[in-house]
């Protein structure tokens, strides 16, 4: 029996953008739009995804005058990450 | 990169989230090698002019510079971590290297202020054994072998030098190879993004 893949990790951007946070303390925006490659609109529209689902947080502030989104996983994130990459390993595995 | 999953095999998946996180821990990794690039250049720096002043007045008394080493050291290590936070966040490792040598800093300061004070010893061979120890312990973090042994390699050989140049401004060059090691660290950790 496979499990079901989170259909809110299963994209390409929102992973990437996941396993990045996955790996830091934090990240902003403008990290993650390195890391991704994405463009800034479609990178905004999957963050407020993540964090409507409680997989993140985004905190928007300044860093001296230049605006800062910074973005944090959650516990809620950590768990859903664990489990899809659980779910993953229980399709390549059978 | 494109939002559609239909193509998102469980393979891809998995391939995706491995290259990101080591794309990610390079970064971060890479992002640590500034600080010490700049701290190899400021031990360097201060470890010449003292040989310099040392050697040419005759005096031991031109150590009390290494004090303004901090002093120069924090502010631009500040200006530096708030410039580097644009291209590369923090994590565990780079934290852990920020730890490691900031706990190097603070026994090297307190060991040099409490040998001038009231505890006559020889600081010179205290700070490389020091110094090794945490270039030791960075590159085993890094999991990166040529740091661990230039740290064996500088705290032990140094530690050999500082008993036989004990006595002499002489001993002010082990710094300066000390830090050349400390900023080859810090370009190795570059190249290696």
């Amino acid at each position: 029996m496979f499990d079901r893949l989170d259909p809110l990790l299963h994209s390409e951007l929102r992973l990437a953008v996941m396993s990045v946070l996955i790996g830091s303390d934090e990240a902003d925006f403008v990290y993650l739009r390195q890391q991704t490659g994405a463009t800034a609109g479609n990178l905004s529209v999957q963050l407020d995804k993540l964090a409507a689902a409680g997989y993140i947080t985004v905190e928007k502030g300044f860093q001296g005058k230049k605006p800062r989104t910074t973005c944090r996983v959650t516990d809620t994130g950590r768990a859903a990450f664990a489990a899809y990459v659980e779910s993953l390993r229980s399709y390549i595995g059978k | 990169m494109e939002t559609n999953n239909n193509d998102l095999t469980p393979q891809r998946s998995l391939q995706l989230i491995n290259e990101t996180l080591e794309s990610n821990r390079r970064s971060i990794i890479a992002g640590s090698g500034s600080f010490f690039i700049l701290w190899g250049v400021l031990l360097a720096v201060f470890s010449l002019a003292v040989y310099f002043g040392w050697s040419r007045s005759g005096h031991p008394a031109w150590n009390i510079l290494w004090f303004a080493m901090p002093v120069v050291g924090y502010p631009l290590a500040f200006l530096l971590d708030r410039r580097s936070k644009d291209k590369a966040p923090q994590n565990f490792i780079s934290s852990l290297l920020g730890r490691i040598w900031g706990t190097f800093g603070f026994f090297s300061i307190s060991i040099s202020a409490l040998a001038i004070a009231a505890f006559p010893m020889n600081i010179s061979l205290v700070i490389i054994v020091l110094f090794g120890c945490a270039e030791t312990i960075s590159g085993i973090a890094l999991k990166n072998w040529p740091i661990i042994i230039a740290g064996a390699i500088v705290g032990l050989g140094g530690a050999c030098a500082a008993v036989r140049l004990a006595s002499g401004p002489e001993q002010m060059l082990l710094f300066t190879g000390a830090a050349v090691v400390l900023a080859l660290t810090g370009v190795a950790l570059k190249i290696r993004k």
